[in-house]
């Protein structure tokens, strides 16, 4: 069974490489947009790279990149197409499944082959319960007509460049709709992925300038800082935000300073190993699923933390 | 501008409750609402008729009880929805949901722009708008912050890592964040003249489409995670120090500290 694989992550890139061994695949094809380099890169983790030079396509634009892709597609024979869950990964498959008359699944943890076909595990619900479902009747229905299924970050080992495939070009002639005019890269974040210990500012933070606070307690616990949606994609403060729709964190300890605890945000907090609130309100949801749930104003009970741990 | 929005009534998923026993959803009668991305661009829609005239038809897909969500679609100033309820659909996939939207599109006939939420708040699938493009061979962008039309489609999308700014020919898909706009609360008098304005309420049959889906849930559970759930109120400041004391000592007796 052949597996091919496409993600701009680098990163993810070989985390679906990984799934797809995992999948028994007899043969792994790398789908790159690209240069020669990144095809070369993608021939080191690979049975197969298929590989269409960056300026046949232009900049990503979600219709144009799904026709590459498509074109990619059909210059080979595989069974499941396994897409990066980014932003762009998640659109590129919706597309690139109509235009193949597959269906596609998003959001992915796990998969496997049975008898029945492709079977995988998924979010469900706001990100708090896991979901199994087939995907397909069969596994193969037609020739160059592959299950698309989205894989979420950080859930399968990085693969190692251990292979040496072979790297063929495919040429693309693309009809565009769309440009793009300007592309503002983001600060990085702070690496709250693999942080020990996560210390997280809500909406009970006030002021930009009060996240000093919040960071203060975070560096005296040795851990970094996040914040909730709101603060990052509304109001700015900071480039990411911790959650279902953000990053997942798994730290040994994570606590949420005037974090309210809506399904969203404890979607991406539940695999902390202890969980800490500080709230104003006894009611607050995250209390039901903190370990220590602290009932007090922040502004009091901070820098008091702060202080206990320095001495 | 005549804009077409897909509005889809979601489980509330923030009040969903799980069988303590089986950790299987409770979803029957389960309480719904207009998915919050939505909202958005139902909001998104309504500001831009409001500057360039047209008009706003929206589009929902699902069991008998979404129904429910085109009071608050008229309430909030939508001209006219379409439904297509169906108790069959509450099993429908990313691609049966994608094409009754289409095929609902088409008898509404002209349209420039569609408008959708980037990810519904029950699924979270990212896949529906993308799938009505290319069903429609349109252009789509995904996660739109910020939108303008003026003859043309200027979209600022978040895709993540970065924002890209895209431009593009009408018509075309877009879906928008939580984040694109603030969206209205309906008054009274609006909600209560709401109740009474009909809609179209489409059955498969009337679109021939078969109820047939290559996606099957075979399973839903919520994971048991088992927290300790030790509250203490330190709002008497006399107490604070103690009582927090008492937490740091268990952190450092959990060596997490
Ligand atoms: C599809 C979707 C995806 C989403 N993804 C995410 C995600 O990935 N991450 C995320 O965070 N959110 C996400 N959200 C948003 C989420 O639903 C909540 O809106 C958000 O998490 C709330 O952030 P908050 O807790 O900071 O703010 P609020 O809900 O406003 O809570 C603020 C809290 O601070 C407390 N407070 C106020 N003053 C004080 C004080 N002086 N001292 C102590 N406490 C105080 C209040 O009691 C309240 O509980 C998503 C939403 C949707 C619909
Ligand atoms: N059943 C539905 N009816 C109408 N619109 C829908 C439906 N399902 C999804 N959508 C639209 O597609 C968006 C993304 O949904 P999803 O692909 O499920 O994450 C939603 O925010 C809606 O705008």
């Amino acid at each position: 069974m052949e597996v091919m694989v496409y993600s701009e992550n680098e990163k993810l890139f070989k985390e679906l490489v990984s799934a797809a061994i995992h999948l028994n695949a007899s043969k792994v094809t790398a789908a790159v947009i690209g240069t020669n380099e990144d095809a070369e890169k993608a021939a080191k983790l690979t049975d197969k790279v298929l590989f269409v030079e960056a300026s046949q396509v232009g900049e990503y634009r979600p219709k144009e990149y799904a026709e590459a892709l498509f074109q990619i597609v059909k210059a080979s024979d595989p069974q499941v197409l396994l897409i990066g869950g980014t932003h762009k990964g998640n659109a590129i498959a919706a597309m690139l499944s109509v235009m193949l008359g597959e269906p596609s699944v998003t959001e992915v943890s796990d998969l496997k082959i049975t008898e029945e076909g492709l079977m995988v595990l998924r979010s469900a619900f706001g990100g708090v319960a896991v979901a199994e479902v087939r995907v397909g009747r069969k596994l193969f229905t037609k020739v160059a007509s592959p299950k698309v299924a989205c894989l979420k970050p950080g859930f399968f080992p990085p693969a190692e460049e251990e292979k040496n495939g072979s790297v063929e070009k495919v040429s693309v002639d693309i009809k565009s709709t769309a440009e793009v005019l300007e592309v503002k890269e983001k600060e990085k974040g702070v690496g709250l992925e693999d942080a020990d210990i996560v210390v997280v500012a809500g909406r009970g933070v006030k002021k930009k300038e009060d996240l000093s606070l919040v960071e203060e307690l975070a560096k005296a616990l040795g851990g970094v800082m996040g914040v909730t949606r709101p603060l990052s994609a509304d109001l700015h403060w900071m480039p990411v935000w911790v959650g279902m729709s953000g990053i997942a964190v798994k730290p040994k300890l994570y606590v949420g300073v005037g974090v309210s605890g809506q399904i969203q945000h404890v979607a991406g907090i539940r695999n902390s190993k202890v969980i800490v609130a500080i709230n104003i309100d006894q009611n607050a949801p995250i209390f039901e699923h903190a370990d220590y749930g602290i009932v007090g104003d922040l502004y009091q009970v901070v820098p008091k933390l702060v202080e206990m741990l320095k001495t | 501008m005549d804009i077409i929005v897909c509005i889809k009534q979601s489980y509330d998923v923030q009040q969903l409750k799980f069988d303590p026993k089986t950790g299987e959803p409770m979803l029957a009668g389960a309480p719904r609402k207009m998915s919050d991305m939505d909202r958005r661009a139902l909001e998104e829609a309504l500001r831009i008729k409001e500057k360039v005239g047209g008009s706003v038809k929206t589009v929902t897909v699902g069991p008998p009880e979404t129904r429910d969500v085109v009071k608050e679609i008229y309430a909030m100033g939508a001209d006219e929805a379409f439904v297509v309820a169906d108790m069959k659909l509450d099993k429908a996939d990313p691609d049966l949901t994608a094409k009754l939207i289409v095929e609902t599109i088409k008898k509404i006939g002209n349209f420039d722009l569609i408008l959708a939420g980037a990810a519904s708040t029950d699924e979270y699938s990212w896949q529906i708008p993308a799938k009505v493009a290319a069903l429609l061979n349109l252009p789509f962008f995904q996660n739109a912050v910020s939108l303008s039309v003026d003859g043309e489609l200027i979209a600022e999308c978040d895709l993540g890592d970065a924002i890209y700014k895209f431009k593009s020919s009408l018509p075309a898909v877009v879906s928008v964040s939580l984040e694109i706009n603030e969206p209205r609360i309906p008054t009274l008098s609006a909600i209560l003249k709401a109740s009474r304005k009909q809609f179209t309420d489409f059955r498969l049959e009337d679109l021939g489409v078969d109820a047939v889906t290559e996606l099957e849930v075979r399973k839903v559970v919520m994971p048991k995670v088992e927290r300790k759930n030790v509250i203490v109120d330190v709002s008497d400041p006399s107490k604070m120090e103690d009582e927090l004391a008492k937490i740091l000592d268990e952190l450092r007796k959990e060596n997490v500290l």
